[in-house]
């Protein structure tokens, strides 16, 4: 490893034309140094010390990617320009987040490792063609997904829609011979298509109810409470063994925990429709700390999904329950998006599923 | 009295049609499946004279319906309901004139006038009811994924097909488009369907409808226009007005041809010793499998028999008979040849492989 404090006093008598050659800092016998690399990595590399507020370190990349006003990178510069809270960084509360900046007409993302008490590294890159080729591939999604969409709608609202019109049609051509019973069976039938076309209106409106997110620290184990009660009562009469293991008080994780409630009685709902007619069905709810995540995973012996069937689960309408409208995974994906939480399903066929949110930890 | 059978999976939606066509009962009556396995074994019993149906249907959907009809009862007047269509596919369908289309929802009143049309024009003996250009049509509509096996006369050419558009296609000279190309111009085709897309690479470039159109072109500038060959077709017909003896009328088509594996499958089926199977041809076509949801239909064992083969010759063992997969849970499942067809069969519990080997003796694999 490099000696930090050592590579401080190289950088600070550095200039890229005075030539690595002459540099007192090398590894072994070898023609380079760590400031070479350093010096020549296209990430942008800035190491600060707080005490000081000066830069110890500023590689070219970084000069590029900030591009200061004067020839030298200021610890002004940064704090004003770039950081706008300089408090947060002294306070270290940024520590290890990847964020964001809007420059101008780039993006950049950064992320600051503490490297000593007094020391801060902060990796710097331009993500603005990045961003935009994810907004271009997330678009280019969305617009498949817009067709999957339509085509579902089509189909979801065109069948019911198709049995009113001929049921409505063969009702009035008849309306004289028709007896009183067959009348209203043709006046059920058609308010049983309606209710169906309404079923997929309140599914729809479903999908856009959490537009925005309130992102709070909310204790797992609590929240996981709240949920065992609903939905005990419910999974003991399908004969459905629930186990939790639940985190520790303390485990907060940032949620809006209306959202993650959603998702997670599709995730279950899902669970238990692959227990159907299986032999001692079980759900296992558990919780995991995983670096700066929490696992939150759902577990059941089911059915379990072949690989074909896997991947057509997040699209819109794509179902093989007769009852299901093919939304549900995709609602819930999007909730745990908007919650800056990921969703992962494993599954093998004839054994069961494994559904892993990965939630930020508080 | 002509029947006509009607097969959507929309209970009230049939339930309502087969009430209001009860004013047509001097002319034909209505039959109902809800799905494409229904409506086979209502084809299998009865002498039906219409085919009206939906494509996205379960168990079995339109598509192999048609498929089916294409082999077995190919002069039956079809009339197709879908959900999806645009005026143009909707003009293009309609030059064909022996398949009919209506786009959902249904005008009772168009439906019923579209099945007198269908059934009073019996063009059933002269022109199919079903051809493969107004299939693909359909596969490309639907965005169908599958694997096609075309027969005409002693060819017999494969198309491969994902999400309605041309991947690949083989004849037995030719790969690729020049094969695709081939095909669509082939007359009197019979089309098998199996739902899965065998090959991954797309190794046609041009779309599904192009190559329709652009054989048809080229078949063109060779001969006559369908629309004119058809009319030829239909020619002496019109002409014999009178009773005298049409030689259409002297030698109609087969009314229905009987599948050549009939007696194999019904051994396969009633065979205890057997949970499922699946009979895949030397393409890895699938042309059998048990009643779906079938857990063996995506195989591919074009991958194991070169290999067992292999291994067969390095340990000198006189000829691969056959091969045996144990898994978790005492599954078993038995692999064997028979001739070009690759047979793959889950046994049930307890059974021997040699006892089922008997009881599917080679004759049963033989294909007329």
């Amino acid at each position: 490893m490099v000696d930090i404090n050592n590579l401080c006093i190289v950088e600070n008598g550095y200039s890229p034309e005075s030539g690595p050659q002459e540099q007192n800092f090398s590894a072994g016998t070898q023609n380079w140094s760590y400031a070479d690399v350093l010096h020549n990595l296209d990430i942008g590399i800035i190491i600060v010390d707080r005490i000081s507020q000066g830069i110890d370190l500023c590689n070219a990349a970084a000069k590029t990617i900030v591009q200061p006003v004067g020839p030298n990178l200021t610890f002004q510069d940064l704090v004003c320009d770039l950081l706008h809270d300089s408090s947060a960084l002294f306070l270290g509360e940024l520590a290890h987040t990847s964020r964001t900046i809007q420059r101008g007409s780039r993006i950049l993302g950064y992320t600051i490792y503490p490297v000593s008490e007094r020391h801060f590294c902060i990796l710097l890159r331009d993500i603005t063609e990045k961003t935009r080729l994810e907004s271009i591939a997330q678009a280019v999604n969305t617009m498949d997904n817009i067709g999957l969409i339509f085509s579902g709608i089509r189909h979801e609202i065109g069948n019911p829609l198709n049995s009113i019109k001929m049921t409505i049609s063969v009702l009035c051509k008849n309306l004289d011979t028709f007896s009183k019973d067959t009348i209203r069976q043709y006046i059920e039938r058609t308010a049983l298509e309606v209710s169906r076309m309404e079923y997929l209106l309140k599914s729809l409106k479903n999908f856009s109810m959490y537009e925005k997110v309130e992102i709070k620290p909310h204790a797992l184990a609590v929240f996981l409470d709240k949920l065992q009660e609903l939905i005990s009562r419910d999974f003991r009469a399908k004969g459905i063994r629930l186990t939790f293991e639940r985190p520790s008080e303390q485990v907060k994780a940032l949620i809006d925990a209306r959202a993650l409630h959603q998702a997670m009685l599709n995730i279950l709902s899902n669970a238990v429709d692959a227990l159907e007619d299986r032999s001692q069905p079980s759900i296992l709810i558990r919780t995991r700390i995983h670096g700066r995540l929490v696992w939150l995973e759902v577990e059941d012996n089911g059915c379990g999904m072949t690989p074909e069937e896997q991947q057509l689960l997040f699209q819109p309408f794509c179902t093989n329950k007769p009852q299901g409208n093919g939304l549900g995974l995709m609602i819930s994906k999007k909730l745990l998006a908007k919650m800056n939480a990921s969703l992962e399903i494993h599954s093998s066929a004839g054994h069961g599923t494994r559904v892993r949110m990965g939630l930020p930890l508080a | 009295m002509k029947n006509i059978l009607v097969v959507d999976d929309e209970r009230p939606f049939l339930l309502s049609l087969k009430d209001g066509l009860l004013a047509y009962t001097d002319k034909f009556n209505v039959l109902l499946a809800s799905n494409g396995q229904e409506a086979l074994q209502v084809l299998k019993e009865e002498q039906i004279d219409l085919l009206v149906t939906d494509l996205k249907l379960p168990v079995m959907d339109g598509f192999q319906l048609l498929a089916h009809v294409s082999r077995y009862d190919p002069y039956l007047p079809v009339i197709v309901i879908t959900a999806f269509g645009t005026p143009e596919i909707e003009e293009r369908l309609s030059r064909m004139n022996a398949l009919h289309y209506l786009e959902k929802p249904l005008d009772f009143d168009a439906l019923a006038q579209t099945i007198e049309a269908a059934l009073a024009n019996d063009l059933r003996s002269y022109i199919r009811g079903i051809t493969l250009a107004t299939f693909l049509q359909l596969v490309h509509m639907e965005q169908k994924s599958c694997s096609l096996k075309i027969r005409s006369q002693k060819q017999t050419g494969y198309l491969f097909i994902h999400q309605g558009e041309l991947y690949d296609a083989q004849t037995d000279r030719l790969q690729g488009e020049a094969a695709a190309m081939e095909i669509v111009t082939w007359d009197d085709t019979e089309i098998e369907m199996d739902s899965v897309c065998r090959r991954r690479c797309k190794n046609i470039n041009s779309s599904l409808e192009f190559v329709l159109m652009e054989a048809f072109r080229i078949k063109d500038e060779a001969g006559a226009p369908p629309e004119e060959l058809a009319k030829a077709n239909r020619a002496p017909v019109e002409s014999k007005a009178a009773p005298s003896v049409s030689p259409v009328e002297a030698a109609p088509p087969p009314r229905r041809k009987v599948d050549p594996d009939e007696k194999l499958l019904a051994v396969l089926n009633k065979s205890k010793a057997i949970s499922e199977f699946a009979i895949f041809d030397s393409e890895n076509f699938l042309e059998h499998q048990s009643g779906p949801p079938c857990s063996l239909s995506q195989l591919d064992l074009t991958a194991y028999f070169p290999t067992c083969q292999e291994l067969d010759q390095v340990v000198e063992g006189n000829g691969l008979r056959y091969l045996m997969l144990n898994c978790a849970r005492r599954h078993r499942y038995l692999l064997f040849k028979r001739g070009a067809r690759q047979v793959v069969l889950t046994l049930a519990q307890g059974v021997q492989p040699a006892q089922v080997l008997d009881q599917l003796s080679p004759s049963l694999f033989e294909q007329t």
